[in-house]
């Protein structure tokens, strides 16, 4: 198996070369709601019952003995009240933890969804299960199912893109992997600090890359020749075109100089946090490389917790870490969906807020609560989902989704639904299967489709 | 069986896609919703769900489902919550409750178990597809051509009517030639040679000179390496090293460059450490270091008590890359249900999973023999002579001095006179000594703690006590003092010297002090030097016991460690740190549910150690660098009490009937004539580690001149011995076990046991039955055998994909009915006996693969034949490839001047953008100290970023056919990577030192090292003027001297798509 995975140039004059696999067949099944993703993921874990899920009843336990079914079951286990206050926000009254101040005020934009449920109580499992629909790593990403399914719409860009700063969750690149599918579908890494895309800075000035490329055209062709015109060389040939732009086109869209201030202070980059800086940093890119069509741009905050466990996962100093955490993403996550509203863009631009798992509603040492995968919550926006609903509930502690239970397969099924593909259809030949997303499981959940 | 016998009498035979929607809506629910309280383990109410027979039977509230009639199912109405609401917890969701009434109504179609519904598609699947069938022997078909390999391509090309291409030019040939053999572009010398040989067999002599050359065994080793996805890392959270991995690596260089016959190759995979007559090289064990291949698949660190599926899916994985690698089948697909597509029920996976389950992962020491010992077992007798002697002559005064102490103590009024004439410092010591308060019974002194008159009767009182407290709490697991007792199991170099008699003792490494520990009987890594290493396992635990406890020492970052279900870097261990024998007890609840074993390493041998970053203090790579690593232990007990045994009062028994200071200093003088004399009692041992810790025995190897030169010998010697080489490997202590069916793949539904067999679609001969052990002996004679229909045929195709960039069979991996029909069937058989006649030799078949016509023809494609077979399955051209990952990074090192061409050793880290140290992803050199990218270390959690680009392999499963991508990336990284710039200036440096007396000639010497042919004049004519405007750019006044300048026309040179493709 040999696969010529081109991307398509069209000013080489090599223009049959179009035909690549990685368009081919990158059609939806159906009329899609959304066409592109932002993936906002939250590693480690934020506590479902501190944010956008409050449970009274945790106040009135609150450090009393606590008796939880879970892994985490143990004799001097209290049960421990949010330490937050929610109010109600929007016209859907959804409760929001005082610490997402901004994310309240677009309250009527949001899908929760407070039923998710996932099975790995490890990060690295849960990460590359909620990435994958697999435990263990090797398959393709989320990111990469999408692209494969419905292609790039920018020629000179990769479709997944992944925005970091310089550090990855448990379960490492494997989240972002594009698995068996071609090596074209893997995430590019954009890096908030310093250099963002590897080999994308010109080694050298812009008029000896000219001569260099100059030198390689008429030389390459040469040996185009030599092969009978192999589709490789070729393709290679049409390649080094494409690198050669991108060096401009990429930095071009990362490069923030041309946006009014308005904006930059919308998402925050006037702020004295230097990592709220470099979140809203990664949002505002996030918006300009959806708006340059690409197809799915994942964002992951500093790691500023949770040594390497992700950042939310605070076993001990909830109330410091949530905190911080929130304060870095609050303000760029949210201002994401009004610019992406103000734009128009956010009706088929889906905004996916979520983590691998929750918070126990308990606690081992009194300051910090444990991984919890039975019952959390995430939140979409836009993208054709139904604003303004809450979906689903935990039972009155928080501990299992009880009401329209939510699988990973499901938010996966119901994501690429929205994007106008069938999960069941959308197929890959590996390992003698056809191998899908959710696997076998996964069924849409038409509720949240506006 | 039973669902079987329901389904032919009822005449039910579900339709597949009925059979697919149960499997896909149904059969998960019921596994993750249901069968927790209504399967195997429990039957709440009783009723079962985890089978149709049982569902139709149901429990006490009657049947649960009514065939067609979802309205009358109790199943339903349940879901529903019309009656019982169930599952326990949460209701299903509404698309679920809809795929149960769907599945009743439509007839609760369900898979007979074990065997396919459609009974027959398998023996038919068996009767009919190529790859089951035995090879079949062919005789070369008539025809022109000299080489067997293109008579049979002939004939079917010839009968598509198209001609071979013409012969590739003799350059040409000798770049791909040496390409497919060695990975690298041929050296100066090596072409020039072919070039110049006018002799007819000159081909044949350059393909001999490469298939010589250890360039050979690194490049086929890289790719087998792709086959058993090669790692040395364990990735997820912490990325673990996996022990020893590299050694794995060497091995596979030295297998191909010995040509090591592949049917030993296989063997020693499957079961090298299980072989009567392993192969050893330079002293070590060879044969069992290719079982480290087991051992480089993705591992978790958590605990497996708590997460099965970190276990099971080890395991998966290993048969994934044991099935793919030597058979080409994916046995992995049935672990949840039969295998849809080829004959391998799901009894076939558990089957082998109960093979692979029954052996150990473990750590295993190579060398066969461990350092000589006459040398420094002289010295411990010297040491011991001389020590004795002299501390006998220091304990002459131990009555007197006693005495004298106690008088003071007592405020006696001749407390004066008796210390005349004595040491006052040692009388002071006793006095302290008998100061202490709460003193155990067991330390001698203590006898002068009350009146005299009592003494024999409490020691009695309590000595019966304490042995009756040892005799009801606790069993022996097992007693070391005469050796190694049935069912436990020893490794290491320590060990196999490690049987100390009572008295034995240790000298000292470093410090002061003579002595390390004078020992009771056991087993002790130390006994010769604390370098050496040494693991003892237990047998599996019994499951009615909570605790076992060790009579144990150790240090140096030794352990004692619990292994749960073979996960081998779990939680379970804690480190040791006291060269004294104590009691150290360890949980083994676990073994209720698990199995469980107890191990004792020294460092080297724990697969935990370089720890992760806080989980022990002081445990870095940089302390866990030195050898020296130590441990002891007499006795193991288990027990269910919380307690630990009581030290026994046999050794005060001499004082008891007279309790004075001239009894105590008998004893005492008694003991050191035994230890001198090398007969003490284990009395005496006790009492001597007792005035050793009181410090009433001198430990100084200052005592005597002569004990000063002694233990300087003795350091000088034991510094010299070589640390012994651990690798992560498999073995097999336990009776073989077979393994429960796991019900639609989860480890929380076991069902029946799968008796360990080979797989069920090899021919009978091949499917030994009654396995003793683990069955892995039996299996390795199996996949190894003549007889076996996919060995040779696997390995031959694999060769040839190699060889010609595509299989005959095009998915390597795969022989089943899912993977392709093989283009050319019977070269296939053909080349598989061949293989198995000439010795099963890969060399060899090489030979007959590079010297076919095929191989040496044009890759220049004739218009007619690409249109009749686009895709070359005919192969009327040679394929254009692009250099692997691995060919483009060692030829910039080849043709810069920097490839150090060192074979073997430790792997060098990878250049990063991003180095994590805390997940043990270490920076390392741009260049990779020119090294060949097979020594580039291969961490799970990030891989070598430069090779990446370039398809370089995930190691997460095996797979022996790379994707090739053409991204851009790739012209990315040849345009800006730091690493091909550094190339380009290595190739610059070496040129300007050059004499070259002009451009063109420099050029022309570019051209050849680059390409490998000669430029044209054209070219030069092209490149001078490219160099004169790089000159001017670069203003450069010498130019033949500017090292700025030549690094750009290499890094043009580099930049061309012919240095990277080959035709």
């Amino acid at each position: 198996m040999k696969r010529r995975d081109l991307l398509r140039s069209s000013s080489t004059g090599f223009g049959y070369l179009a035909l690549s696999s990685m368009l081919a067949g990158g059609q939806p099944h159906f009329a899609p709601k959304a066409k592109n993703v932002i993936f906002c993921f939250m590693p480690g874990g934020v506590s479902h019952m501190d944010s956008f899920d409050p449970k009274p009843k945790l106040a009135e336990l609150d450090g009393k003995s606590a008796v939880l079914e879970s892994y985490v079951a143990g004799p001097k286990r209290k049960w421990l009240k949010s330490p937050w206050n929610f109010k109600q926000y929007g016209q859907s009254g959804l409760p929001v933890s005082e610490i997402f101040p901004h994310i309240a005020g677009v309250a009527d934009e949001l899908t929760v969804i407070r039923s998710m449920k996932s099975e790995f109580p490890l990060h690295a499992r849960a990460n590359i299960f909620l990435h994958t629909g697999r435990n263990f790593g090797g398959f393709p990403s989320l990111g990469s199912w999408v692209n494969y399914g419905l292609g790039s719409s920018n020629q000179n860009l990769p479709g997944y893109l992944l925005l970091n700063h310089g550090d990855n969750p448990p379960g490492g690149l494997e989240n972002f992997s594009n698995g068996f599918l071609p090596a074209t579908h893997q995430a590019m890494v954009v890096r908030a600090a310093g250099v963002p895309v590897n080999n994308i800075v010109p080694a050298g000035p812009a008029d000896l890359q000219a001569l260099k490329m100059a030198a390689l055209r008429s030389q390459d062709r040469e040996f185009l020749a030599s092969t009978a015109d192999d589709s490789d060389v070729e393709a290679a040939i049409a390649n080094f075109e494409m690198a050669y732009r991108m060096q401009a086109l990429a930095p071009d869209v990362l490069n923030l100089d041309r946006e009014p201030e308005s904006i930059k202070k919308l998402y925050g980059l006037d702020a004295a946090n230097e990592h709220k800086r470099a979140y809203g940093l990664q949002c505002l890119r996030a918006r300009r490389l959806v708006e340059a069509g690409v197809r799915f741009v994942e964002i992951t905050p500093p790691n500023l917790y949770g040594g390497n466990n992700g950042t939310w996962d605070q076993h001990d100093k909830l109330r410091e870490g949530h905190e911080t955490n929130a304060l870095v993403t609050d303000q760029a996550v949210t201002a994401l969906i009004k610019d992406l509203k103000s734009r128009g863009m956010l009706k088929d631009t889906l905004v996916l807020w979520a983590g691998e798992f929750g918070r126990t509603p308990d606690t081992g040492n009194g300051d910090g609560r444990d991984h919890h995968p039975f019952g959390f919550t995430i939140w979409m926006a836009g993208g054709g989902t139904k604003a303004g609903l809450i979906y689903g509930a935990t039972d009155e502690l928080g501990n299992h989704a009880v009401e329209n239970v939510m699988s990973v397969h499901d938010l996966h099924a119901t994501i690429l639904h929205l994007l106008g593909l069938n999960h069941a259809k959308l197929t890959y030949r590996f390992g003698g299967r056809d191998v899908t997303l959710p696997d076998v499981h996964g069924q849409v959940v038409p509720a949240l489709v506006g | 069986m039973r669902i079987l016998l329901l389904l032919a009498l009822n005449g039910l035979s579900p339709a597949a896609e009925d059979i697919d929607f149960f499997e896909r809506q149904v059969r998960p629910l019921l596994v993750s919703k249901c069968q927790s309280c209504h399967g195997a383990q429990k039957q709440f109410a009783a009723l079962r769900l985890d089978s149709r027979d049982a569902i139709l039977k149901g429990g006490l509230n009657g049947a649960a489902a009514v065939v067609g009639q979802p309205e009358a199912s109790l199943l339903i109405k349940a879901v529903k919550h019309l009656g019982p609401k169930m599952p326990m917890g949460s209701k299903l969701a509404d698309t679920e409750i809809a795929a149960l009434e769907t599945w009743v109504r439509s007839g609760m179609a369900w898979p007979a178990g074990g065997k396919p519904a459609a009974s027959g598609l398998y023996e038919k699947l068996l009767r009919e597809h190529w790859a089951y069938q035995p090879v079949q022997p062919q005789s070369i078909p008539m025809g022109k051509a000299v080489n067997p390999v293109d008579r049979f391509l002939d004939i079917k090309r010839t009968a598509a009517g198209l001609a071979r291409a013409k012969p590739a030019e003799k350059r040409v040939l000798a770049r791909r030639a040496a390409y497919v053999v060695t990975g690298l572009p041929p050296t100066a010398a090596q072409l020039d040679y072919f070039l110049g040989d006018k002799a007819p067999q000159a081909y044949e002599t350059y393909i001999e000179q490469l298939l010589a050359t250890p360039r050979y065994g690194e490049r086929w080793a890289r790719h087998w390496m792709d086959v058993v996805r090669y790692a040395e890392t364990y990735g997820y959270e912490w990325n673990y090293e996996i022990q020893g991995a590299w050694r794995y690596r060497d091995y596979l260089i030295r297998a191909f460059n010995l040509d090591l016959p592949y049917n030993q190759f296989v063997r020693e995979h499957v079961a090298g450490d299980l072989l009567t007559k392993p192969r050893v090289i330079d002293g070590r064990n060879e044969s069992v270091l290719a079982t480290a291949f087991y051992r480089l698949g993705e591992m978790g660190h958590d605990n497996c008590d708590q997460f099965r599926e970190l276990r099971t899916d080890v395991v998966d994985n290993q048969i994934d890359t044991l099935t793919k690698a030597f058979q080409g089948v994916t046995v992995s697909c049935a672990r949840c249900h039969d295998h849809k597509i080829d004959p391998i029920p799901t009894e076939d996976y558990y089957a082998l999973y109960g093979i692979l389950n029954s052996s150990r992962p473990v750590a295993r020491t190579l060398e066969t023999a461990g350092p000589p010992t006459q040398g420094i077992l002289a010295l411990k007798r010297a040491v011991r002579a001389e020590l004795g002697a002299a501390w006998l002559a220091d304990a002459g005064g131990v009555a007197a001095e006693l005495t004298a102490a106690l008088a003071a103590k007592r405020d006696a009024a001749d407390a004066a006179t008796l210390a005349l004439g004595l040491d006052p410092l040692r009388i002071q010591r006793w006095r302290k000594l008998l100061d202490r308060d709460k003193v155990d019974l067991s330390d001698p002194l203590s006898v002068f703690a009350g009146p005299i008159a009592d003494v024999a009767t409490t020691y009695s009182k309590e000595s019966a006590a304490r042995a009756k407290f040892n005799a009801e709490k606790f069993v022996t697991a097992a007693d070391f003092s005469q050796g190694v007792p049935a069912g436990w199991s020893v490794d290491g170099l320590g060990l196999q010297t490690g049987l100390a008699d009572t008295g034995d003792f240790t000298i000292a490494t470093e410090g002061s002090e003579a002595v390390g520990s004078i020992l009771q009987a056991g087993l002790f890594t130390n006994l010769l030097t604390d370098r050496l290493n040494g693991t003892l396992r237990s047998p599996l635990v019994p499951s009615d016991k909570k605790y076992a406890s060790f009579h144990l020492m150790g240090g140096k970052f030794a352990a004692r460690r619990v292994i749960v279900d073979n996960c081998v870097i779990g939680e379970g261990h804690e480190l040791l740190d006291h060269a004294e024998l104590r009691w150290e007890k360890v949980s083994t609840k676990d073994a209720k549910k698990f199995p469980v074993y107890l191990e004792l390493n020294t460092k080297s041998d724990n697969p935990r150690l370089p720890d992760r970053p806080g989980r022990f203090k002081g445990v870095t790579d940089e302390s866990l660098r030195s050898p020296r690593s130590y441990f002891g232990v007499t006795r193991v007990v288990y027990h269910d009490e919380d307690v630990t045994p009581q030290a026994t009062l046999s050794h005060l028994t001499p004082l008891l009937e007279f309790p004075t200071p001239e009894r105590f200093a008998a004893t005492i003088q008694e003991a050191l004539r035994g230890f001198r004399d090398g007969r003490a009692s284990a009395d005496q041992v006790t009492w001597l580690d007792w005035l050793l810790e009181t410090g009433m025995l001198v430990n100084s190897r200052n005592l005597t001149p002569s004990l000063r030169t002694l233990t300087d010998r003795f350091r000088a010697t034991e510094v010299e011995v070589a640390a012994p080489t651990v690798i992560a490997s498999m073995g097999d202590f336990d009776p073989g076990a077979n393994h429960p069916i796991f019900l639609a793949g989860s480890a929380l539904n076991p069902g029946p046991l799968a008796p360990r067999h080979f797989l069920s679609l090899m021919p009978k001969s091949l499917k030994p039955v009654g396995l003793a052990g683990s069955g892995r002996r039996e299996l390795a004679e199996a996949m190894a055998s003549p007889d076996n229909p996919l060995t040779a045929r696997l390995m031959v195709n694999r060769i040839w994909h190699y060889v010609f960039e595509r299989g005959i069979v095009a998915s390597t991996d795969d022989f089943g009915r899912n993977g392709s029909a093989p283009s050319h069937p019977e070269l296939l058989d053909y080349l598989a006996s061949h293989y198995i006649e000439q010795g099963w030799s890969t060399k060899g078949m090489l030979r007959l693969l590079l010297t076919s016509e095929a191989f040496r023809q044009s890759s220049v494609v004739d218009p007619g034949a690409r249109t009749t077979d686009p895709g070359n399955s005919l192969l009327h051209h040679y394929p254009v490839r692009r250099l692997e990952a691995e060919a483009v990074r060692d030829t910039l090192l080849a043709v810069s001047g920097r490839l150090d061409e060192q074979l073997y050793g430790p792997s060098i880290q990878p250049y990063r953008a991003e180095p994590q140290d805390h997940r043990r992803l270490f920076q390392g050199p741009l260049d990779g100290d020119g090294r060949r990218s097979i020594y580039t270390k291969i961490t799970r959690m990030q891989g070598p970023a430069f090779l990446e680009i370039f398809d370089f392999p995930n190691p997460l499963q095996g797979r022996g056919n790379r994707d090739v991508t053409n991204v851009p990336p790739q012209a990315l990284a040849m345009l800006n990577d730091p690493f091909v710039h550094d190339q380009a200036g290595q190739w610059a440096r070496r040129l300007v030192g050059r004499r070259d007396d002009a451009i063109d000639a420099r050029i022309a010497r570019m051209f050849l090292d680059g390409l490998g042919r000669p430029a044209t004049p054209e070219e030069l004519t092209n490149w001078h003027a490219l160099t004169l405007k790089f000159a001017q750019r670069h203003s450069a006044e010498h130019l033949l001297k500017s090292e700025a300048v030549w690094r750009e026309v290499a890094h043009t040179l580099f930049n061309l798509k012919e240095f990277l493709y080959l035709r």
